[in-house]
């Protein structure tokens, strides 16, 4: 399993896209989830120390900012916003982290189409895209998934 | 003995008539011997034989007793006081005694005459005449006394009349007259008082005056003209003496005017007349008469007369002034004027104007030199004043009888020389001067201005139109609730015609006779002031409707209450928009707060959409990705076998959703739902199997205590909005929940609060201060943000709505088992019976 490339998915609600969990795996690729902002950092300064590497990530723009055993240790006024979680990873990989789209190309979900966020993936020189399956046979999720993730015949197929 | 004697009679104590005291001194002089018999004249201030009074002795000759002294008299002038021999005067026939006459006087005036008769043929004749010569002093202070006492006398009788018979508002003048005939022992007397610039005949003994013809005195005409003219007494001893009248009075007379007779039917020559003063004004003229023979007036009568009269113009002025005084003081208001009823000879009697005040100036637009001397019948429109002449006739006759009459109040129009007319209420009240013959009429006009009331009038019609647009219905009804006005408003919001709306019953508008009853006392405890209220009403058809508005009691003047008043409106509709807002529906909002409300609830609409658009997302593109997977053929039927209950669950979910919406809407506002017994634990348990995936997901446990759900909590509800509650509750659970606890739901039954729900999990703490925010729509919680960032903050509101809708109360709290600390969700659903006994005893 471990030999298998693998891809990042940092979402709070993953039970939502198991039908894009499940294209992930028919492509022959492991699925390796972060459900809030704090693990997503962990996985990436890994990547960044070169001890994990993923195919892809797909970042979800809202995400939670930790888990709720950590959130319950925490005092009552600490706060984060947490509304663009997403933007913050993808900045923190880019312009903090250094990881260039080839090191590790990343493909982040939205539920809204907000102008602003928007605009800051751009910047980020980074695709959005809707949460939602399009509605043709094909949608450009696939044709990132196609781009960054060729299918891999597996063993267990 | 003799000076004795007249000693003793002249300190008389009582009072006796002039005749008699002469008579008592004849006595006196007759009983002296020698004496066969006596007489005591008296004569006036003028020297004229007054009055006699005899003893044994008669005097005459075919002439009157005053004649015969008077010849005396003329006979005894000029000589020196001494007895003198007047047996030619004598009358009867003849006794061949001497009479023997001599006048007596005291401070060189003479008092009056002493005759006797006396047998001369014995030695005691001539001594009695040396006797009462000697004594004539004597006797003439006798005389005085007896004339001093007789004037005292009849003052003091004066004096009683005039306390009698003036006191009183309305004195009985011919009682007067009479009583002062009696004791001027004139032949006649007439009182004549001023009417309008002449003398009229108020009252005579004389029952001929007047009979044939109306007696009136211009000033100046004749003696009892004069009188008037110059408020100078008058008196003549021979008013037919044409030098004499012109002597003292200046008058070329013709002859008696209004002549008094005696009862024989002559007329009277002698003339006393005073005249009846108050101020520098002369009322009228008291006079009276006596036929020629009789004693002539004295000065003394006459003085006593004036004081009489004197006292007789105070006694009528003020009577006159108290009766003006009285009715000025029960005018209710300012604009007065009077006229009097005149009748020139011949014609027909026109009311003039006489007195008018300034509130009067105003209102007729005329001045007053210029309204006095009107007709008052000119000031009225044109046939206004015929209106109301006969009920003005009416009370002229009333008060002919009676002294007073009243008419009115009437409405009538009076009409300005300027052509513009007026509104007017008149009350009439009208005076009789009953004291002159014919009774003059005065009529006091009480005008009160209606056109300030018909111009409010026109104000109240006005706003009733503008109520009526605004659809705002007024009514006005007795106390018994008999409408007495109502709008066009009312007619078209009851459904009543307006022709039967006035005089319908109000309490048929209520549904029970007993709302307007309480409404009503509610009112009447407010003593005038308004009361809101919003009361379900019945139209005509029996259909319901909501009335919002105010009503007061009305308060008559002497604070008891005379009718009901009120406003209001149809709010029904307005009613049912805020019950569609979501807002409340007790009472009807004001329009910001309305509009405040429909933008809350717009928003709220909005936030609710978009919230349920994206819990309609999620499992539909879940369910469009699954579908995809499955017709590209990326699933292996193993996986396929996996994912196609949890594909179905999606769809189930959706579903749910839609159907939901319309439930909730009924919920969120407010209306009746379907209540069928629900079990919770079957919900519940329904809600895990849904909830499978994501408890294993989020590594949870979820343990339903079914057992005692099953005991406790059948309730009567909604099943799917108290699925919902379930669903929401769990999934808040789920989201909060600390991985690797258990979460638990459970029923409970408490005797004192109803049925419980319990729902426990280990999940983020809810601090104290925003366990009651978190059931606020759109409240999230720091944590909460940080933990699950699409939230939207309307699940607890969603519940804690549906829960209120079944009657029953949810809260958060904070539990402690085993050490470990727990959020506890509870909605308590009370007893029903509870509910209702509680609700009886508020």
């Amino acid at each position: 399993m471990s030999d298998s490339p693998r891809v990042l998915v940092v979402d709070d609600q993953v039970g939502d896209i198991e039908w894009l969990l499940d294209r992930i795996l028919y492509r022959g690729y492991e699925i390796v989830v972060a459900t809030n902002e704090r693990a997503a950092r962990k996985r990436l300064d890994a990547v960044k120390k070169g001890e994990e590497s993923y195919a892809l990530a797909i970042v979800d723009v809202m995400v939670a900012i930790m888990d709720l055993a950590d959130l319950v240790t925490l005092d009552e006024e600490f706060f984060v916003e947490s509304r663009d979680t997403g933007i913050r990873l993808c900045r923190y990989v880019r312009e903090e982290l250094g990881i260039s789209p080839n090191e590790l190309p990343i493909v982040s979900l939205t539920v809204r189409d907000d102008p602003e966020v928007k605009a800051a993936m751009e910047e980020l020189g980074i695709p959005l895209v809707s949460r939602e399956p399009g509605g043709g046979p094909a949608d450009l999720l696939d044709e990132y998934l196609e781009r960054h993730l060729p299918r891999i015949a597996r063993s267990s197929a | 003995m003799l000076v004795h004697a007249l000693a003793t009679e002249m300190a008389r104590r009582e009072s006796l008539s002039l005749p008699k005291g002469l008579e008592r001194l004849a006595q006196i002089a007759g009983r002296l011997a020698g004496v066969e018999g006596a007489m005591v004249v008296a004569y006036d201030d003028d020297g004229y034989p007054l009055t006699a009074g005899s003893y044994r002795l008669l005097l005459g000759g075919g002439r009157s007793l005053l004649e015969a002294i008077d010849l005396l008299r003329q006979d005894l002038t000029g000589s020196v006081p001494s007895w003198k021999s007047v047996n030619g005067l004598l009358s009867g026939k003849a006794t061949g005694q001497p009479v023997m006459a001599r006048p007596v006087s005291i401070d060189s005036t003479v008092q009056g005459l002493l005759v006797v008769r006396i047998d001369e043929g014995r030695c005691e004749g001539r001594a009695a005449l040396e006797a009462l010569e000697a004594l004539s002093v004597l006797f003439a202070a006798a005389i005085r006394c007896a004339l001093r006492s007789e004037v005292w006398g009849r003052r003091d009788a004066l004096q009683v009349l005039a306390k009698r018979e003036l006191d009183s508002i309305e004195p009985d003048l011919h009682r007067v007259v009479t009583q002062l005939a009696e004791l001027f022992q004139a032949t006649a007397t007439t009182l004549l008082l001023e009417e309008q610039g002449e003398l009229r005949l108020a009252a005579s003994t004389d029952p001929t005056l007047g009979r044939e013809e109306r007696v009136v005195y211009e000033r100046g005409e004749g003696l009892t003209g004069h009188v008037f003219a110059t408020g100078q007494s008058l008196r003549l001893n021979d008013s037919t003496n044409h030098a004499e009248v012109r002597r003292q009075t200046g008058l070329d007379r013709k002859g008696p005017r209004h002549p008094e007779r005696d009862r024989q039917g002559a007329t009277t020559v002698q003339f006393l007349g005073v005249p009846i003063r108050w101020g520098e004004q002369v009322h009228g003229v008291l006079r009276m008469s006596r036929t020629r023979g009789e004693a002539r007036f004295t000065s003394e009568d006459e003085h006593t007369l004036q004081f009489f009269a004197d006292l007789l113009g105070i006694a009528l002025a003020h009577a006159w002034d108290l009766l003006l005084a009285e009715c000025i003081r029960e005018s209710v208001s300012v604009p007065m004027a009077v006229s009097r009823r005149e009748t020139p000879i011949g014609k027909q009697p026109v009311p003039r104007i006489i007195l008018a005040n300034p509130g009067a100036e105003k209102l007729l637009g005329r001045s007053r030199t210029q309204l006095c001397g009107l007709d008052a019948r000119e000031m009225y429109a044109p046939s206004a004043y015929e209106e109301f002449k006969p009920g003005l006739l009416a009370a002229f006759r009333v008060a002919l009888s009676k002294g007073r009459g009243e008419h009115g109040p009437v409405l009538t129009r009076i009409q300005r020389p300027d052509g513009t007319q007026c509104w007017l209420e008149m009350s009439f009240r009208i005076l009789a001067n009953r004291r002159v013959q014919p009774p003059v009429f005065y009529t006091i006009g009480v005008a009160r201005d209606m056109t300030e009331r018909e111009q409010q009038a026109a104000q109240h019609r006005g706003l009733m139109e503008m109520l009526d647009e605004m659809g705002l219905a007024y009514f006005r009804s007795d106390m018994q609730g008999v409408t007495l006005e109502s709008g066009a408003a009312e007619s078209r919001v009851t459904g009543y015609p307006r022709n039967e709306m006035i005089g319908l019953n109000r309490t048929l508008l209520y549904p029970s006779h007993r709302d307007r009853k309480i409404l009503i006392d509610r009112a009447i405890c407010r003593g005038g002031r308004l009361v809101s209220a919003r009361q379900q009403l019945r139209r005509k058809d029996g259909t319901r409707f909501w009335a919002e508005g105010d009503l007061r009691v009305l308060i008559d003047a002497e604070g008891n209450p005379r009718g009901v008043e009120g406003l209001y409106r149809d709010v029904t509709d307005r009613l049912q928009l805020q019950g569609f807002v979501n807002a409340r529906t007790d009472k009807v909002l004001m329009d910001d707060e309305l509009f405040a409300k429909l933008k809350e609830n717009a928003e709220f609409h909005l936030d609710y959409m978009s919230s349920l658009g994206h819990q309609l997302l999620t499992p539909l593109s879940s369910l469009t990705g699954n579908l995809r997977n499955l017709e590209r053929g990326h699933l292996d039927e193993r996986r396929i076998r996996e994912r196609l209950p949890y594909i179905i669950g999606q769809a189930r979910v959706c579903t749910r959703l839609v159907r939901n919406l319309s439930y909730m809407d009924k919920v969120l506002r407010g209306e009746p739902f379907h209540r069928e017994t629900v079990s919770m634990a079957r919900l519940a348990i329904e809600t895990k199997l849904d909830f499978l995936h994501l408890l294993k997901e989020n590594r949870l446990e979820l343990h339903i205590d079914d057992a005692s759900l099953n005991r406790n909590l059948p309730i009567h509800g909604h099943r799917e909005m108290l699925r919902q509650v379930i669903v929401n509750l769990v999934d808040n659970a789920i989201k909060y929940s600390l991985p690797e606890s258990t979460i638990t739901i459970r029923g409970k039954y408490r005797r004192r609060e109803g049925r419980v729900f319990e729902i426990t999990s280990r999940g983020l703490p809810i601090p104290e201060q925003i366990r009651e925010e978190i059931f606020k729509r759109g409240f999230r919680s720091n944590k909460a943000k940080m933990k699950v960032p699409h939230g939207t903050g309307l699940g607890l509101w969603l519940v804690r709505k549906i829960v209120e809708a079944h009657g029953a109360t949810i809260n958060c709290r904070e539990i402690f088992e085993n050490e470990q600390r727990y959020n506890l969700f509870r909605i308590i659903f009370p007893h029903p019976n509870a509910d209702a006994s509680s609700r009886r005893s508020r």
